[in-house]
């Protein structure tokens, strides 16, 4: 068995413009889904454009095993048709003039024409698109325009899947009800996907492994949970949107746990730092919790953390809501809307905010 | 009324769209693809006919088919006999006043194709002509049957060039447009409007049915929202 692992590192150069790098590896053998994650204009596209054929790297190679798709040394330049892979470009590019099953069918080349019908057949009913089958693009909802397009990358069964930002193209509601479900399609699919997106949910949602794209190149890659929960340095961790980012100084440390001054309160965290060292802290705002700052404290949670503040603001945010504290220095917490209206909050309520050691990630 | 330039007339305008819908295409396709510095050049001589007097472009038509001339020596050469003042000489002369009206609106309409469908079509395994026969023309529809009507619109019309290349051979090179002229300088102005008033009905019916049928079937993805 050839080995079948994509390896991409390539460079690609704009006149007068940045410069974006990228080096990773897929394995086509394995199912699993590679976020290109970043702000816009931090090259996810142009990699992902790159590995599709699209775009020509000015450097570097691209290969599975020993058959280059791209090798700028040897010269070498695939062309997207003999790449196998399926490709969902940005606003899904739906042909105007062919119904849903002509799409669908559009990539299919080999065996006979009932083999084509069968397959085509068999997608519509993977992505539930019976009956729509004669509606052009213009007469479908933006879900069911989606489900066209990746069943179109999906007929001739490619070995890669190429997604960029599958989602945006949605409204908000269809966005959040299609994440899952993609997520789900990908798996079944049993496929290898490189997904780019700018959004956060969707890269914890879709990833397995992340790569964090900043400024034109990767700043962290890794499993989708370790990147979030561990953030590289302090552009990873404003990127994977860790809510509170704060300066902060080492002021006792023993036994594998560090006390650090941040802002005017003291805060526990795990690691091993010596005394006075300057780092910076990262609480996700899912693992703070809100307690009512009437209640005994200290012995009745095994949480070592318990901060006195007050709210400050309110933001809802899908089915959570971000709670903006001041703990004499500033803290979000993502609570659950139940749990905003049982505790009464507003701006001015008294708080504590309480979170375990581990979930102070230090940083540098 | 002159059936014979009227069906010599008819012949020559689809000759010429037939010639400029396979010649006119391509250079369409890569005028809106194409990045190269040089570009402009070659939209500039396309686009020339539109600004150079008939007359003008004619004459050195007429230089270029003589025995003398590049062409003219190269036909010669091909077929034993002269190019200046036969059908040929006449289509090649259409063939290139109407340039501009068959290659622009092709490569409006080329270029208003999402590139995105392109890119899509190739990595589905399509390669760059299927693409453009499976995805470019049917969504170009629309302009290029606006090329086509105009050009053979424009070449049943054209005087200054066919009388230039042509001259008056009956059957041969005597267009409507030429029979018309050759009458009111005879003072024949019956004669005249008996011919020009066909090749006004006919014009205008090509273009009604045109864009008729342009708005009704040809491309209704173009025009439903």
């Amino acid at each position: 068995m050839a080995d079948q692992t994509l390896k991409v590192d390539v460079e690609r150069r704009y006149r007068r413009g940045p410069t974006i790098t990228a080096a990773f590896e897929v394995d086509l053998d394995a199912a699993g889904t590679l976020v290109l994650f970043g702000p816009s204009g931090s090259g996810k596209t142009t990699i992902l454009r790159c590995v599709a054929g699209l775009e020509r790297p000015d450097r570097g190679r691209i290969a599975v095993g020993d058959d280059a798709w791209f090798d700028a040394a040897r010269r070498i330049e695939m062309p997207p048709q003999r790449r196998r892979i399926g490709y969902l470009p940005q606003g899904f590019a739906l042909f105007p003039h062919l119904d849903v099953r002509s799409s669908i069918g559009y990539g299919i080349s080999e065996g006979s024409r009932s083999d084509r019908a069968s397959r085509v057949r068999e997608l519509v009913g993977l992505l539930g698109l019976e009956g729509l089958e004669r509606r052009r693009p213009s007469d479908l909802s933006g879900g069911q325009q989606q489900r066209v397009a990746l069943g179109r990358a999906l007929a001739r069964r490619p070995r890669l899947l190429l997604l960029d930002e599958p989602l945006s193209a949605l409204d908000a509601p269809t966005r959040e009800a299609l994440r899952l479900e993609l997520r789900q399609l990908l798996l079944a699919a049993g496929l290898s996907a490189i997904v780019v997106t700018h959004d956060r949910t969707e890269a914890l949602v879709l990833g397995d492994r992340v790569a964090v794209m900043e400024q034109g190149a990767i700043r962290q890659l890794g499993p989708t949970v370790d990147v979030f929960d561990h953030p590289a340095d302090e552009a990873v961790a404003r990127i994977v949107g860790v809510e509170t980012v704060l300066p902060g100084t080492v002021v006792e440390t023993s036994g594998g746990l560090l006390r650090l001054k941040v802002g005017t309160a003291l805060i526990e965290a795990v690691g091993t730092r010596s005394l006075g060292t300057a780092v910076l802290i990262s609480i996700r705002a899912e693992d703070v919790i809100i307690g009512a700052s009437t209640e005994q404290r200290s012995a009745s949670f095994s949480a070592r953390n318990h901060i006195t503040g007050r709210v400050t603001a309110i933001e809802p945010a899908g089915a959570l809501v971000r709670v903006r504290l001041d703990c004499g220095f500033p803290l979000v917490a993502a609570v659950t809307r139940p749990a905003v209206e049982a505790m009464s909050l507003t701006p001015g309520t008294p708080v504590v905010a309480i979170f375990k050691a581990p979930a102070v990630h230090v940083i540098g | 009324m002159d059936w014979q330039a009227v069906g010599l007339s008819v012949r020559l305008g689809l000759a010429t769209t037939g010639v400029l819908l396979v010649i006119g295409m391509p250079i369409g396709y890569w005028l809106a693809r194409s990045r190269r510095p040089w570009r402009p050049l070659v939209e500039a001589l396309v686009a020339l006919p539109l600004v150079l007097p008939p007359t003008v472009l004619g004459f050195y038509l007429l230089l270029a088919m003589g025995p003398r001339g590049p062409l003219g020596a190269v036909w010669a050469a091909a077929t034993g006999g002269r190019l200046a003042f036969s059908f040929e000489a006449l289509l090649l002369a259409s063939v290139i006043s109407s340039l501009p009206f068959a290659v622009q609106p092709f490569s409006v309409a080329f270029a208003a194709i999402d590139r995105s469908l392109l890119e899509t079509s190739w990595t589905l395994g399509r390669s760059g002509i299927a693409t453009f026969f499976r995805i470019v023309i049917p969504l170009s529809a629309g302009g290029i049957l606006t090329g086509m009507v105009l050009t053979f619109a424009h070449t049943l019309g054209e005087f200054g060039v066919v009388l230039m290349v042509g001259g008056s051979i009956p059957g041969e090179t005597r267009t409507v447009a030429i029979v018309i002229y050759d009458r009111v300088q005879a003072l024949d102005y019956a004669g005249a409007a008996a011919t020009a008033l066909p090749l006004l009905l006919i014009s205008f019916a090509v273009l009604a049915l045109t864009y008729g049928l342009r708005g009704l079937t040809v491309a209704p993805w173009l025009t439903r929202r």
